[in-house]
């Protein structure tokens, strides 16, 4: 008999039955495997500082009190990865969108337009500058 | 380096003695400390649930109490209720009504309903959803955990047993 003409082999065998996920014993006895619960040895905690204010300019990063803390390893900055980290352009099919340039951590600017950056002139004075200082109390854990 | 302070704790029927900073969270110390990450850390603040632990026999976040305060106590976590090979009542309740699905909100939500089985008589399905309140789930929808709590509630008071 053809496999097509055998009605046990065609029949689906879950379409109108209640079917038991394999997961759930061990995802109910909190035998799941997170992020979070993944331990490698070496592995580190960390630590992103986020601006404060949109869409400033980055005038300086002052990271000496974060690297004097206690058990910090190390500080990254947009600067130091900038060589590292091609600047990723998100686009969209949305009429008149204006594609931004991405950068894993920021440089210059908090956020950076590309056409606002290429326009940039003393009427975009109103863009906020700043300085940061980084102090650092959950950095360890 | 900050001092510790040694805390005594019996978990799912063991005894642990560790030596702590008195600022580690009770949720970290018993997913980094003892390594059972079956309790899982959401929000870090008292919203999510996904942190809920028997504290005495009461729920509690785990994730706003120190590991210091529950020096001396019974903590029972989502590892003490059942094996993979043999389900917890809850733990099985909840498989046979399909009430979850990523499983990261389930440890918490299981603490929850222990607790409030023991305590409430849970007449209607809106007290449930009352004392299910405190758990964030992103995947079910609730109804199939309130399925699930109703079937418990309904073979407890079968054996006589209501709150």
């Amino acid at each position: 008999m053809s496999p097509a003409g055998d009605l046990n082999f065609t029949r689906p065998k879950f379409v109108g039955a209640s079917v038991a996920r394999r997961e759930d014993p061990r995802l109910l006895t909190g035998g799941g495997l997170y992020v979070a619960d993944i331990k490698r040895h070496g592995m580190l905690h960390i630590a992103f500082r986020r601006s404060d204010m949109a869409h400033a300019e980055i005038r300086s990063i002052d990271v000496s009190a974060a690297l004097a803390h206690p058990g910090v390893v190390t500080v990254y900055t947009g600067e130091d990865i900038a060589q590292l980290a091609k600047p990723y352009r998100a686009t969209s099919r949305m009429k008149n969108y204006q594609a931004t340039f991405i950068l894993p951590l920021a440089h210059k600017k908090c956020a950076t337009s590309a056409r606002r950056s290429s326009q940039s002139s003393p009427k975009t004075a109103t863009s906020q500058r700043m300085r940061w200082r980084w102090s650092i109390s959950t950095m360890r854990r | 380096m900050t001092d510790t302070v040694t805390v005594t704790v019996t978990v799912n029927g063991r005894e642990y003695r560790a030596e702590v900073e008195p600022r580690l969270l009770l949720a970290d110390f018993l997913r980094e400390t003892l390594d059972l990450t079956g309790t899982h850390v959401g929000c870090e603040h008292g919203v999510c649930g996904a942190c809920t632990i028997l504290l005495n026999g009461d729920s509690a976040r785990s994730c706003l109490t120190f590991a210091v305060q529950a020096d001396g106590s019974e903590i029972t976590t989502v590892e003490g209720l059942g094996s993979e090979g043999a389900l917890g009542p809850v733990q099985q309740a909840f498989q046979d009504h399909h009430a979850l699905q990523c499983g990261f909100c389930t440890s918490g939500m299981l603490m929850t309903v222990t607790d409030m089985l023991q305590k409430y008589p849970l007449v209607t399905d809106d007290e449930i959803r009352e004392a299910l309140s405190g758990n964030i789930c992103r995947c079910t929808g609730y109804e199939h955990i309130v399925r699930a709590v109703r079937a418990l509630v309904d073979a407890r008071d079968a054996a006589g047993e209501t709150p």
